[in-house]
């Protein structure tokens, strides 16, 4: 068993599934990773759909989960962008969704992790990025730009401070898109590395020892749980404090 | 006739009652202190990485400016630092996000 190759990285090779398409030379053969983008949208259709059918007064818990999910995402586009924001949830919401289900279905056995390539969230993170400027240009015109100059400040600082606010501006796709990919791909190296010393151990030891990572393990699948809803509320609210700042542009 | 049975029900009241008490009580300021932890969480995971991504960002944009003027060093080095202080101008915005919402 420990002969094979087995690289706590495998867990996250992109493989073809059928055969080999390509379009003006790039390759657009349908991947695992594309497969498991659309189970992820499948199953987030199904959900909000299933859960919203009878639309009961007293709603069931399947209704319930997914009105809680609506009042989650409503209320943080509420405390951070305000009544404008209203006309952005839809959006917000499928980034949360789609986030959360596709990191919560990285933690299925033999699944595939869609949000530890970092081009997937890095794609994500771009479009948050577009989207956000497109609409601050749209909302303020040529007068957005002045949201680069920071108020209060001496005129004889401002060459310092203007590059400064635009490199921040700039690093916060990348920030978005790292944080998420990292936090996916440590937590799965994690523990593809932990359930790799089950087997040695527990042949070493008397059959006890093995015991000791697969506690770990469990513990650790937990914290993943939780890394992974903690994780698409940070990209969301992050998503909604980037609004706020294109909406209202004030730091 | 047990079902009208007066006692019975005054019992069953009392261990609502108190069952009631012991969810609502018990879980009710734990949830609310998890969601206030889960912020603050959020928000170290938002401060956690804007050094590291502030500074390879200068780093990039400093050695792409030197590689179209052949400026070896210097640009490199002076967005390294511009990408610092970006970096933490957004660690300070965020800090100062969690200090309004405790307010």
């Amino acid at each position: 068993m420990a002969a094979e190759h087995h690289s706590p990285l495998e867990q996250f090779r992109v493989e073809h599934i059928g055969g080999n398409l390509s379009l003006g030379g790039y390759d657009i053969s349908f991947n695992n990773s594309a497969l498991w983008m659309l189970i992820a949208v499948a199953a987030i259709t199904v959900f909000m759909l299933v859960g919203i059918r009878k639309q009961a007064v007293v709603p069931g818990r399947w209704q319930a989960l997914v009105e809680f999910l609506y009042d989650f995402v409503a209320n943080m586009l509420k405390e951070n962008v305000g009544n404008e924001g209203r006309k952005y949830f839809p959006w917000v919401f499928s980034i949360f969704m789609f986030v959360l289900f596709c990191n919560l279905f990285g933690l299925l056995p033999n699944s595939f992790t869609v949000t530890s390539h970092i081009i997937v969230t890095f794609a994500l993170a771009l479009m948050v990025f577009i989207i956000v400027t497109a609409i601050g240009f749209i909302r303020h015109g040529l007068h957005f730009l002045s949201f680069f100059v920071p108020k209060g400040a001496p005129a004889w600082l401002l060459p310092l401070m203007i590059p400064i606010e635009i490199i921040s501006y700039f690093i916060r796709p990348m920030s978005l898109s790292v944080r998420l990919f990292a936090n996916m791909v440590a937590g799965h190296v994690m523990l593809v590395v932990l359930g790799s010393f089950v087997l040695p151990l527990g042949l070493a030891g008397a059959y006890i020892s093995g015991i000791v990572p697969v506690a770990a393990i469990t513990a650790i699948i937990g914290l993943e749980f939780l890394i992974a809803c903690l994780q698409a509320y940070v990209f969301t609210i992050l998503t909604c404090i980037y609004l706020n700042d294109a909406v209202h542009m004030n730091h | 006739m047990t079902e009208n049975d007066p006692e019975r029900l005054q019992k069953l009241d009392a261990r609502l009652k108190a069952a009631r008490e012991r969810i609502e009580g018990g879980s009710g300021a734990d949830r609310q202190q998890s969601a206030a932890d889960s912020k603050l969480a959020a928000a170290g995971w938002r401060m956690s990485l804007e050094l590291v991504v502030g500074i390879v960002f200068g780093l990039g944009l400093g050695w792409l400016v030197d590689f179209s003027l052949g400026t070896k060093p210097w640009f490199m080095i002076i967005f390294m630092f511009l990408g610092l202080a970006a970096g933490i101008l957004n660690i300070m915005r965020t800090a100062r996000d969690i200090q309004r919402h405790q307010r």
